[in-house]
């Protein structure tokens, strides 16, 4: 619960000698008030709480809990009916000359009186009042008045304003059926833990930790992401489990990207090497055209697209070589070292190729007829054939990646 | 009444105490903590107001009516001001049209603004809105020991709520005399 200040309005009519609240609606009023005072002032160091019964105000918002609680155990019985509107109205004038002016403005109104003087257009009236002013009212009804409850619900409708979809409604009306201890009811409701969770109240432990349990349960915790959305320390063999778990199966999913990467590669190679046997000049073409999709489908950046090129070039060069060509087929088994082990050696086979391929172009390009090997244009042209394969890979890459996007 | 070489003296210093007296943006001294308003819409804060960014504004929440608070850790004067309309204008019907500026009100509530005269009232156009626009001019004497200032924004141009984009306020120090700059005054 962030920073705010509190005014806890104590209904002290005479309808509060009332026994059907144990020992009377009087005092178990006071020990829900204690719960209230003990949760406000605990959540936020800086909270303040302040304590009116009927229209007088006994403690205007303090730190001071001792205070408080002193205001708490002196409220006497008046005779008269209490007057919502105007207690109301006496406590959004306690909280507007409050000394912190950070935080937000609560009133929490005990009512265990009928309302039968005041209208609901009063309420209404005062609810918007407090809405207007920054002010949330919570509501607590005691002893079943069924006149009351349509009343209060309009107080605190207006008090809410407008409610939009998916935003947390900051004024709450509880009832508190006859026979249970409001303190009971209070400890569970959204009044003394904020509504938005979170709370770490200790006399509430068992509402904070089913909290804790449903947010973590919910994938809201991200900090316990590892251990699978549990808190670890509230079950510590169930997050470990979880956490092994779900590192094998990160280990698992990483070798199967390792396998899928080497099947790739070997297929870029088979693509490249048909494009060797059925033409000369389109060799380089089907260089150029193969790692494309491939890069594509596998969302790879720039740089492994060229690791890439090379190795398929490397493989389709060494073709008639019978260790690379054992190297081609795809790995039987999972295994890192292995698959560590034919990378290497692939690398190392694009290194020593690098310098063979434009010699067989060379070769190739002489072989043609018609074509004159020593023209200047075609010299040049064939230095620049390495440079112009991976420009043309870049963009062509370049391409996908928009079209993909 | 002012002997004549001390005219002399205060036409010579001047140029040099118009520059370290001169009229500043008034953020500097702006008591953050204990700024506050009523009826703003708690996703729209007014802490959003001094960000610069006409995106991040103050709404009002229930109704048109909101009324800031803007409290200076120490005595300023204020000369000008600048409203800038919420969200580049884009919702021109929240813009505020009716303003009332209080100074030195702690704790001014929408239920005592009818109770105390305004120190000054302004009417806002959409182009004293507008993002670039000259600052409005306050009526400087009346704004000449300020602590704490309450801007209420009493209607706006049809809106459920009113937004405001940003403000800034121009003014001057009222402690900050400079003792190096005054000269002795001879004869």
């Amino acid at each position: 619960m962030p920073l705010e200040s509190c005014m806890i309005l104590l209904d002290n009519s005479e309808y509060m000698r009332n026994g059907d609240y144990i020992p009377t609606r009087l005092e178990a009023q006071q020990d829900a008030a204690n719960l209230l005072v003990g949760a406000k002032t605990q959540s936020h160091p800086e909270s303040t709480v302040g304590i009116s019964a009927g229209t007088e105000l006994l403690v205007s918002p303090t730190e001071d809990v001792g205070k408080i609680l002193n205001a708490l155990h002196g409220v006497p019985l008046k005779s008269l009916g209490s007057d919502v509107t105007a207690s109301v109205q006496v406590a959004s004038l306690a909280l507007k000359h409050r000394r912190n002016k950070n935080g937000s403005q609560r009133i929490v109104l005990f009512v265990g009186s009928p309302l039968n003087g005041i209208e609901s257009r009063a309420l209404q009236k005062a609810g918007r009042q407090l809405k207007k002013n920054n002010v949330s009212i919570d509501v607590v009804a005691m002893g079943e008045l069924e006149a009351n409850e349509t009343k209060l619900q309009e107080l605190v409708d207006a008090a809410n304003g407008r409610v939009i979809e998916g935003q947390e409604r900051t004024c709450h009306l509880v009832t508190i059926p006859s026979g249970v201890l409001p303190s009971d009811v209070l400890a569970s409701s959204p009044i003394v833990h904020g509504g938005a969770g979170g709370s770490a109240f200790a006399a509430s432990a068992a509402v904070a930790a089913a909290q804790a349990g449903t947010a973590g349960g919910g994938g809201g915790g991200d900090g316990f992401a590892d251990f699978g959305g549990v808190d670890p320390n509230m079950d510590p063999e169930l997050a470990m489990a979880l956490r092994v778990s779900m590192e094998e199966e990160r280990a698992r999913q990483e070798r199967l990207a390792a396998q899928q990467q080497q099947e790739q590669s070997s297929q870029t190679a088979a693509a490249s090497g048909n494009g060797e046997s059925s033409g000369d000049a389109e060799m380089a073409d089907g260089a150029v055209a193969a790692p494309a999709p491939a890069s594509a489908a596998m969302d790879l950046g720039l740089s492994e697209e060229e690791a890439l090129l090379q190795q398929a070039l490397a493989m389709s060069m060494n073709e008639n070589e019978p260790a690379a060509a054992s190297s081609a087929a795809p790995p039987e088994e999972d295994d890192e070292a292995a698959a560590m082990q034919l990378a290497l050696q692939m690398s190392m086979n694009a290194e020593a190729s690098s310098a063979s391929t434009s010699e067989q172009v060379s070769e190739l390009v002489s072989s043609l007829p018609g074509v004159n090997a020593n023209d200047p244009a075609i010299q040049s042209a064939l230095k620049n054939l390495k440079k112009e394969e991976k420009d043309g890979d870049k963009k062509d890459g370049d391409k996908k990646k928009k079209d993909d996007k | 009444m002012m002997m004549p070489g001390m005219e002399a003296a205060a036409g010579a210093e001047g140029g040099a105490a118009q520059d370290s007296n001169k009229i500043v943006d008034l953020l500097d001294f702006v008591e953050k903590k204990s700024c506050y308003a009523r009826n703003e819409d708690p996703r729209f804060p007014h802490s959003n107001l001094f960000i610069g960014d006409s995106r991040l504004g103050c709404k009002s929440d229930a109704d048109e009516q909101l009324i800031l608070h803007i409290e200076f850790n120490q005595f300023v004067k204020i000369h000008s001001l600048k409203f800038t309309a919420f969200n580049q204008g884009n919702e021109p019907e929240t813009s505020p049209t009716v303003v009332k500026l209080y100074i030195n009100r702690p704790n001014l509530g929408f239920e005592d603004i009818d109770d105390v005269d305004e120190t000054q009232a302004l009417e806002l156009t959409s182009e004293d809105l507008r993002e670039g626009s000259d600052a409005m001019l306050l009526k400087f004497v009346k704004f000449q020991r300020v602590s704490s200032l309450t801007i209420f924004i009493e209607d706006n141009n049809g809106g459920d709520v009113s937004s405001l984009g940003g403000l800034k306020l121009y003014g001057k120090t009222v402690a900050t005399t400079n003792m190096c700059d005054f000269k002795k005054n001879k004869g």
